[in-house]
């Protein structure tokens, strides 16, 4: 539980920086860049700031109740819930690798560049997941 | 796995909220190792032995559990 609430104080630090460096953008973008924040830019702007205020608040609230800290600790360390992750994100990555498989050998016959695109994303994948096999191996 | 964690609950007039609470898990996860539908770790099989003073044997059955 220590090691959570260091956790939480370490993610107000972060959420706080994002904080300064979103106002900062925001400022240099009004007076000092020719061109205006707008569209998507300043959608996420908005949402950086806002998810970061939140974070901040959600997170000092947590650090002030001990009851709702340990009901938190409880709600994300679950074992049960941890497990559930574990096999749901099995399953949904074997059903991304049977897609991709599939999409590669269906738009070879329609459009070459996706079909490319698709078998360059499933080597990326299978490349990654071998690269987290081997860590795993050696960290367990 | 059979257990027999809902026996002594009732027993000692424990809730699963105050159980699941005392052992650091959700309530859920509780009523699915009452139900068999999950496994308990073994640091929580102990946790949960523990807490009723009995050995891990005492609250779960590995008699069916498959030898090698």
């Amino acid at each position: 539980m220590e090691e959570y609430r260091k956790k939480l104080v370490r993610d107000i630090w972060v959420a706080r920086g994002l904080l300064v460096i979103s106002f900062l953008f925001v400022i240099f973008s009004l007076f000092f860049s020719e061109q205006e924040i707008q569209g998507v830019v300043l959608a996420v702007v908005l949402a950086v700031i806002i998810s970061a205020y939140h974070q901040i608040r959600e997170n000092k609230a947590l650090l002030k109740d001990e009851e709702a800290l340990k009901k938190q600790y409880i709600s994300i360390s679950d074992e049960r819930k941890i497990r559930i992750q574990e096999k749901a994100s099995d399953l949904s990555a074997a059903i991304l690798f049977t897609l991709l498989v599939l999409g590669g050998i269906v738009f070879y016959f329609i459009n070459i560049t996706v079909s490319i695109t698709l078998i360059v994303v499933l080597g990326v994948k299978m490349c990654v997941l071998l690269l987290s096999h081997l860590y795993y191996e050696k960290k367990m | 796995m059979k257990t027999r964690i809902a026996e002594l609950r009732k027993m000692n007039k424990l809730s699963q909220e105050e159980l699941a609470n005392a052992v650091g898990v959700t309530r859920q996860t509780i009523t699915s190792i009452e139900v068999e539908k999950y496994m308990a770790s073994l640091p929580l099989a102990y946790k949960i032995a523990h807490y009723f003073g009995l050995s891990i044997e005492e609250v779960f059955d590995f008699s069916e559990v498959e030898e090698m």
